[in-house]
């Protein structure tokens, strides 16, 4: 179980807010007899689990029991046909031999040849007829199971993606990070969109999917929910989301100070193999440069741009924004340029195109734009950023 | 050059500023305009009637290899082409076992361009995919049921439709909408999501209401074509007789049965005092909240499964089994417990969800065969599976609408020479089955006067 169903949603909506209820270490002690619990099932038939295991819920009750239970049971269990006899060929040769004998037939005459033609004894026979059924199959343990906190932390994620499962739109704020984010938003064939924090000062993105412009859709719910833990693990987190729960929309709010954990890896310090090789380069060959992976993102007119990395020489104070363009076609990049040119003079910025991945040929825009193939050479670029910085001092001359 | 491109389920006109055209919006997100992918085949005409000059990169359809299309009764005949005169777009309703699956197959053919049908069930894609393997000359593709194969004519289920038609959706020129009635009420992005021009919509119970019928128009087309029960039994639907037969809880049964039901009954009954006007669904959601409620509610689901299970029943289950030794027997039950308790003391197959698919295709082809003259099932074989062989149905339970019920007998009226279908529908006496079989019959061979 990814993601908790809407019936297991351990939630209260107050005011047209969502109260999520995430467990924390203060569960721990009905937790760790809930485990016990379970673990004491083993081996048992999947109804007489769940008997079990509903009279021990019903002793402290309350949906977090229940929807733990059955998280950590999706998540960490299993349930296996223990039969004589695989039941469905058994079945097969029953139902054949009951069709031959006929409806008039006595019923143990029937199962009794089935069995004997399989070599098993009647009661092997009754008791595999149906062995697979859900209902009958046995109780098994994964080998590995997570420590208590860790089961709190994937619980209460579990939770936050089962809300995001329904949400129409969310909007998001990070500290930092955030390029990993809008990464992975668009790896989940999301539409984001940056907006500047009127209240914060930093930046919102708004979340969504293609179809949001015409009508409300809880479409994307699978893929907010997938892409949640990008978010989760970025510093400083937070978001809001417009959600339909039991029926109702409200409006959840959650943030890095929520016990939700991610089941992603830590991001990696390098996206791709491209920048990985100009960091090392710029190093041998422009040593003044130093990188910031963590650029700020820079606010033009309404629109908000964000570099890939920034380059700065700590010596002169001087920085440039840099992006790497992916995917790209003229007008694409034309649009591009024309708002880094309306920057100010000492913020202006680089863009590397990689002209492997031009949509189709066409005129290139003036501007300081480095095109490169597969790898970006890191003299090329020390060159650009001179003429850029050195522009801008002409300027400060004139 | 403007250019035109599908996006995600929407198409986005970029590099140049269109005339207003309707259903398509500006889109700030992205700098450039966009409309769902379902209003492609407007705006795109629209705007190439306007004089705007564009490069349209929507590849949409490929053509299909020429097959000739399966023979048509004249009904069916009749039913594609007022499709057809109706600009392809269009629900046709025709009673389960009249052969919708042969009208699509024609359309998808006679269309020549790459079509996806929709699906709502995991039994149904493996039906199509069957179907279209006999009558197409390629290898159709699958999405769903873990299988995820685009062709030129592919077959997809609802569920991989809502997720995925986003991603496919420019490559069809014709959506096939199987008991397209689903689509009446919610979930619609799987067609609005569609670039496909033309749509067919299968169905054997339309919607009656204004609203649900509009929302149906709205996404796939108007019923074009329409046609009862009434208008082919005997000629191309067996005739149908219908048997109603009550049987007695047994001492221990009308025990647990009345001290189960009863007080769920007085409850009922107070509630309908104090709330004049109240529904049923208010007063479950009532008695939900509190814990004595809920184990009213409780009660009335434990004397369901005594009326389901019933001893009686099943023992005139297998008298009826007997009596119709030489013919192919389905019997419907309540619930799955019910049909596994007949399968497990008749020793007939149960179809149920819990059957996997190479095992439910065995067991049909044993029915087909004849080595095996019965299946019971709770409600697998309502949709559409094809069992033309079965005549005889015994409905033990199960309490569902009308529509469950029309499907229901569709799986006995396929024709057959000679055949004459009966349907047997039992019931315990004095509970709340008694309204039952006279319940689910209005509206389901004859209009609804």
């Amino acid at each position: 179980m990814r993601f908790l169903p809407e019936k297991l949603l351990d939630v209260a909506v107050r005011d047209g807010q969502i109260v999520a209820r995430y467990l924390t270490d203060r569960d721990r002690a009905w937790i760790e007899a809930l485990r016990d619990a379970v673990e004491a099932a083993v081996g048992l038939p999947r109804a007489e689990v769940e008997d079990r295991l509903a009279m021990a819920l019903a002793v402290g009750g309350g949906l977090a029991r229940r929807a733990l239970s059955a998280f950590l049971l999706g998540g960490w269990y299993g349930y296996e046909t223990a039969a004589a006899v695989d039941p469905r060929r058994l079945r097969e040769v029953v139902f054949v031999e009951a069709g031959r004998a006929g409806p008039a037939a006595e019923r143990r005459d029937v199962m009794a040849r089935a069995a004997a033609s399989l070599g098993i004894g009647g009661t092997d026979a009754e008791r595999a007829l149906f062995a697979d059924l859900p209902a009958a199959r046995r109780l098994v343990a994964e080998p590995s199971q997570p420590s208590t906190p860790d089961l709190i932390e994937r619980y209460n994620l579990a939770l936050a993606q089962g809300l995001l499962l329904r949400a129409q739109r969310v909007r998001v704020a990070v500290s930092s990070g955030f390029k990993a984010v809008l990464r992975y938003a668009r790896l989940a064939r999301l539409v984001s969109v940056v907006e500047p924090d009127r209240a914060g000062g930093g930046v919102i993105v708004r979340v969504e999917g293609p179809l949001s412009l015409f009508r409300v859709t809880t479409k994307y719910g699978l893929a907010l929910a997938s892409w949640l833990p990008a978010l989760t693990r970025a510093p400083g987190w937070r978001l809001v989301a417009d959600v339909v729960v039991r029926g109702r929309r409200a409006r959840y709010a959650a943030s890095h100070h929520d016990p939700i954990g991610s089941t992603h890896a830590e991001p990696r310090r390098f996206d791709s193999a491209v920048e990985e090789a100009l960091f090392r380069g710029l190093a041998r060959v422009a040593p003044r440069w130093h990188v910031l992976r963590e650029a700020d993102p820079v606010q033009v007119g309404g629109r908000v741009l964000c570099p890939d990395f920034t380059v700065e020489d700590p010596a002169a104070g001087v920085r440039v924004p840099v992006e790497v363009v992916g995917f790209w076609t003229p007008e694409y990049l034309a649009d591009k340029v024309s708002v880094a040119a309306s920057l100010p003079p000492d913020a202006r910025w680089v863009l590397c195109i990689d002209e492997d991945l031009c949509d189709r040929a066409g005129p290139l825009p003036e501007g300081p734009v480095l095109r490169f193939r597969r790898r970006i050479d890191p003299v090329a670029l020390a060159a650009l950023l001179e003429e850029v910085t050195m522009a801008r001092s002409d300027r400060s001359i004139r | 050059m403007p250019e035109v491109v599908f996006d995600r389920g929407t198409v986005l006109v970029r590099g140049g500023a269109p005339p207003p055209v309707p259903g398509l919006l500006w889109d700030p997100r992205v700098a450039a305009w966009r409309a769902p992918a379902c209003l492609y085949p407007q705006v795109s005409g629209a705007l190439r009637a306007s004089g705007f000059e564009f490069e349209d990169r929507v590849p949409g359809p490929a053509a299909i290899p020429q097959a000739a299309g399966p023979p048509l009764r004249p009904y069916q005949e009749e039913a594609l082409g007022a499709w057809e005169v109706a600009g392809r777009r269009g629900v046709i309703a025709l009673p389960t076992g009249a052969g919708k699956t042969v009208v699509a197959i024609a359309a998808i053919v006679r269309g020549g361009r790459a079509a996806i049908v929709l699906v709502p069930t995991r039994v149904l894609l493996a039906q199509w995919v069957a179907r279209l393997r006999e009558a197409l000359p390629f290898e159709p593709g699958v999405i769903g049921d873990g299988e995820r194969r685009v062709e030129p004519v592919t077959v997809c289920t609802f569920d991989s439709a809502w997720l995925h038609m986003d991603s496919f959706g420019d490559r069809f020129g014709l959506v096939v909408v199987d008991e397209a009635h689903h689509f009446a009420s919610g979930r619609g992005e799987a067609l609005e999501t569609c670039a496909a021009a033309w749509r067919l919509g299968l169905t054997g119970t339309p919607p009656g209401d204004d609203e649900r019928s509009a929302r149906l128009a709205e996404l796939i087309g108007p019923v074009v074509f329409r046609m009862w029960v009434r208008d082919l039994s005997g000629s191309h639907l067996a005739p149908l007789r219908r048997v109603v037969r009550g049987v007695e809880l047994d001492p221990a049964e009308r025990a647990a049965y009345e001290s189960a039901y009863g007080p769920f009954v007085a409850a009922l009954r107070a509630f309908a005092r104090t709330t004049p006007g109240g529904t049923f669904r208010e007063f479950i959601r009532a008695a939900c909240a509190s814990e004595a409620g809920r184990a009213l509610v409780a009660g009335r689901r434990a004397a369901g499964r005594v009326v389901s299970t019933a001893a009686a029943k099943l023992r005139l289950l297998r008298d009826l089994l007997r009596e119709h030794r030489d013919e192919r027997v389905i019997a419907f039950t309540a619930d799955n417990a019910a049909a596994y308790a007949v399968s497990r003391e008749l020793l007939v197959p149960a179809l149920t969800c819990h059957v996997s698919r190479s095992e439910r295709e065995r067991l049909l082809e044993l029915f087909r065969d004849g080595a095996v003259r019965a299946l019971v099932s709770a409600r697998i074989l309502n949709e559409g599976i094809d069992v033309p062989e079965a005549g005889v149905g015994v409905v033990t339970g199960g309490s569902m609408g009308k529509r469950e019920h029309a499907q229901r007998i569709g799986r006995l009226l396929r024709p057959l020479p000679g055949k004459t279908a009966r349907l047997y529908e039992l019931f315990a006496r004095r509970t709340f089955e008694d309204r039952e079989p006279a319940r689910r019959m209005r509206g389901v061979l004859f209009p609804e006067e």
